[in-house]
C-alpha cells in the first residue's frame, strides 16, 4: 500500500527596503529588473500604502505583526520615556504583538528570518529556526539568535548595514559597500539555506534604502557620475531575487511558479524638494520655546512650551498631568490641536502646499498602547521631507540627502491577487499567514 | 504575580538542574518568590524510596506537581527539574498545573529512553547558545507569557549603543 504524502509547503518574503512601486514599473520596462519582471508575471503586483509616519521603524513592525501601532507599540525610530522628556529607542523587547514567525511557531513551523529591520537584539524574543537582525543592530553578537551562528555569520563578513555616515559623504565608497553587503546578505541565505530546515524564509535589502537617500538624483540623471553604479546596483538586486525565486521555485511544494512568493517595500521614495522642520514651525508659531540657545533633547524645552515633535512629524501637546512641565490644561488641548491643524495645513513652499494631511491620533492608532502615540502625526505632500529635527532652525532647508521616504508608493507582490487593486501593509502578515496555512 | 509552574525537561545528560538554578538565581534578582523542586535538593526528601521504574517516575512527577500545585496557590512560582523521560507522565502534570511552561533542555540521551515534548513553550541548547542566551530566552518568554511582569527598569542599550544609534538615524536624516 503507497500513501501520498502531502508536500510541505514554504512561503518566502523577499524585502526591498524603499523601493517605489513607480520605480519597480519603470525598471520593468526599461530592462533593469528582469527577474522582478517575470515574477510580476506569475504573481500580482500591487501598490501598496504603508502607516504614517511612513518609516522604517514603523513599517517593519506594522508587516511583521499585521497590526498598527496602536497595538504593536511601535511609533518611531525614537519614543518618550514616560513621564519625562528623555528619549529612549524603542527595541525588539518592546513590540507588543507576535511577529509572522512566532504565530508560524505555534504550528510547528521553522523560519528563517534575514535582516529584518525591527528585531535587535535578537534574543528578545523566540525564534524558532534562526533570525539576524537588521537596521538598528549595531552589535553583531547581539543581532544574531540562536548565538551558534554568530561565529560563521562573522567569518563570511556579513555586514549588518552599510557604514551610513561614510557612505553618506562618499559616494565611490557608497557603491563598495553596498555590493559587499549584498554578497554579504547572499552568503548568509546559502548558509541558512543549507544548514536550517525551515518552512517560512524572510530575507530583506536595505541596500536599496541607502542609496536612495544618499543617491536619488543619480537615478533619472543619465549624466551623472555614478548613474552607471546605481543601475549596477539595481541590477545586482534584481539578480539576488530572481536567484532566490528559482531556488524558492525548487523547493517550494507548490504546483505553481511563483505560489508561496512574497515581495514588498516598507514605504516609497522620491526626490526631497525640501526638508521640513516641524519643531521650527512649531518655535516660530509660539509652540515650543527652549531654556536655551542650542538646544540638545526636548528636556531643554521651555516651561511655556505647547507643543513639541519626535522624528519624523509626530507632535505631542504639553499637556499637564502627561509630560512632566506641561501646561496646557486637558480641556484645552482639543483647541492647540485644531490651530496646529489649521496652521499646517495652510503652510506652503513657492505656492505649492507641503502638508498633505495632520492626522490625530485617532485617525491612526487602535488598541491598548494608542495613548502612547503622539497627539498628530504630519503627512507632507511628495517632495517635503518632514523632520523633528531640533538642532535646525530654518522652517524649510536642505542637506545633502537626495531621497525621501512616501507613504503611498510601496510595492507588495502575492502569489495571487488580492481583492483591492492598492493594499495597505497592515494586511500583508494575515496573507503570509493564510498562505501558510495550506 | 499569580503562581505558576516552570518544568524542566531534558534528557539525562543535558544541563537542565543547572539551568534552572540560573533561572532561581534571575527571578529571585528581580524580588519574585520562586521556589526549585529538583533531584539534588528537595527531590532528596520528596522522591525518597522511588526508583526508576515508570510507575516510580510517574509516582515522581505526580509528587512534584503536587507540591507545585500547592507552591502556585501560595503565589510563588515553582521551579521543576527532575529526571521524568516519559511523555504522558509529565502532560498529566500539565493539565493539573493548569499555568505550565515546559522548557526542553537539548542534550545527550545516553542510550536511555527519554520522550520529547510535543510542543514545549521554550527550546534550549546550552551548549550551542551558552548560559546567558538560555537564561534570557526563558525569562523573556515568561515575560511574554505574562506569566511574570516585564523588567521595565533595565535599559536595553547602553549609553555608547544608544550614541551609535543616534549617530546611525542622523547619518540617514532620520533624526
Amino acid at each position: 500500500m503507497f500513501f501520498k504524502r502531502k508536500k510541505k509547503k514554504k512561503v518566502m518574503v523577499v524585502g526591498l527596503d524603499g523601493v517605489p512601486y513607480s520605480l519597480v514599473g519603470r525598471f520593468r520596462e526599461e530592462g533593469i529588473f528582469p527577474n522582478i519582471d517575470r515574477i510580476a508575471k506569475c504573481t500580482a503586483l500591487r501598490r501598496m500604502e504603508v502607516c504614517v509616519p511612513e518609516i522604517s521603524a514603523v513599517s517593519w513592525p506594522t508587516f511583521m505583526t499585521g497590526k498598527n501601532p496602536g497595538t504593536h507599540g511601535i511609533f518611531g525610530f525614537m519614543d518618550l520615556k514616560p513621564g519625562t522628556y528623555k528619549m529612549v529607542f524603542p527595541s525588539y523587547r518592546d513590540l507588543k504583538s507576535p511577529p509572522i514567525w512566532e504565530q508560524l511557531a505555534q504550528q510547528r513551523k521553522r523560519s528563517l528570518v534575514i535582516n529584518q529591520p525591527g528585531t535587535y537584539p535578537a534574543a528578545a524574543r523566540p525564534i524558532e529556526g534562526a533570525l539576524v537582525s537588521g537596521f538598528v543592530a549595531i552589535d553583531m553578537r547581539k543581532a544574531i539568535s540562536p548565538a551558534k551562528h554568530r561565529e560563521t555569520l562573522e567569518q563570511m563578513g556579513y555586514n549588518i548595514d552599510v557604514d551610513t555616515g561614510r557612505c553618506r559623504e562618499d559616494h565611490d565608497y557608497l557603491f563598495t559597500d553596498l555590493d559587499a553587503t549584498l554578497k554579504g546578505r547572499q552568503a548568509a541565505v546559502d548558509y541558512f539555506w543549507k544548514n536550517e530546515e525551515w518552512d517560512f524564509m524572510e530575507v530583506v535589502v536595505t541596500g536599496t534604502d541607502r542609496l536612495q537617500h544618499f543617491v536619488w538624483n543619480a537615478i533619472d540623471d543619465k549624466d551623472h557620475q555614478h548613474h552607471g553604479n546605481v543601475m549596477e546596483y539595481y541590477r545586482s538586486v534584481d539578480a539576488f531575487v530572481g536567484g532566490l525565486f528559482d531556488r524558492f521555485n525548487k523547493e517550494s511544494g507548490w504546483d505553481g511558479e511563483g505560489q508561496g512568493f512574497y515581495m514588498l517595500s516598507d514605504h516609497g521614495f522620491t526626490q526631497i524638494i525640501q526638508e521640513f522642520r516641524v519643531n521650527a514651525w512649531l518655535k516660530e508659531h509660539g509652540y515650543l520655546g527652549f531654556k536655551t540657545d542650542e538646544p540638545l533633547t526636548l528636556e531643554d524645552i521651555s516651561d511655556d512650551t505647547k507643543a513639541f515633535a519626535l522624528d519624523p512629524g509626530r507632535i505631542f501637546i504639553n499637556v499637564k498631568g502627561k509630560h512632566p512641565r506641561g501646561n496646557v490644561d486637558q480641556a484645552d488641548a482639543t483647541k492647540v490641536i485644531d490651530e496646529i491643524i489649521d496652521g499646517l495645513s495652510g503652510f506652503s513652499y513657492e505656492g505649492q502646499p507641503v502638508v498633505k494631511k495632520v492626522y490625530r491620533r485617532e485617525e491612526l492608532y487602535s488598541g491598548p498602547h494608542t495613548a502612547k502615540g503622539s497627539d498628530l502625526v504630519v503627512l507632507c505632500h511628495h517632495g517635503f521631507d518632514v523632520k523633528g529635527t531640533l538642532k535646525e532652525q530654518e522652517v524649510l532647508g536642505r542637506t545633502n540627502l537626495e531621497g525621501m521616504h512616501t507613504q503611498d508608493d510601496a510595492f507588495l507582490i502575492t502569489p495571487t491577487a488580492p481583492s483591492d487593486e492598492v493594499v495597505h501593509i497592515e494586511s500583508v502578515a494575515s496573507m503570509i499567514l493564510e498562505t501558510a496555512s495550506k | 504575580m499569580k503562581g505558576f509552574t516552570v518544568w524542566f525537561t531534558g534528557p539525562a545528560q543535558s544541563d537542565r538542574n543547572y539551568l534552572a538554578r540560573m533561572v532561581e538565581e534571575s527571578l529571585l534578582e528581580r524580588g519574585i518568590r520562586v521556589e526549585l523542586i529538583d533531584d539534588e535538593s528537595a527531590g532528596k526528601v520528596l522522591f525518597e524510596g522511588l526508583g526508576g521504574s515508570p510507575e516510580d517516575r510517574e509516582m515522581a512527577v505526580a509528587r512534584a506537581a503536587h507540591v507545585s500545585e500547592m507552591l502556585a496557590r501560595n503565589e510563588v512560582i515553582a521551579l521543576v527539574s527532575l529526571d521524568a523521560p516519559y511523555r504522558e507522565a509529565r502532560e498529566s502534570a500539565r493539565e493539573m498545573l493548569g499555568d505550565f511552561c515546559e522548557i526542553l533542555v537539548k542534550g545527550d540521551a545516553g542510550g536511555e529512553t527519554f520522550e520529547e515534548p510535543a510542543k514545549p513553550e521554550v527550546l534550549v541548547d546550552m551548549q550551542a547558545d551558552g548560559e546567558d542566551q538560555c537564561v534570557t530566552t526563558i525569562v523573556r518568554t515568561l515575560e511574554l507569557l505574562k506569566l511574570i511582569p516585564a523588567d521595565e527598569t533595565s535599559a536595553e542599550y547602553s549609553g555608547d549603543e544608544e550614541e551609535k544609534i543616534t549617530k546611525r538615524l542622523k547619518d540617514l536624516g532620520y533624526i
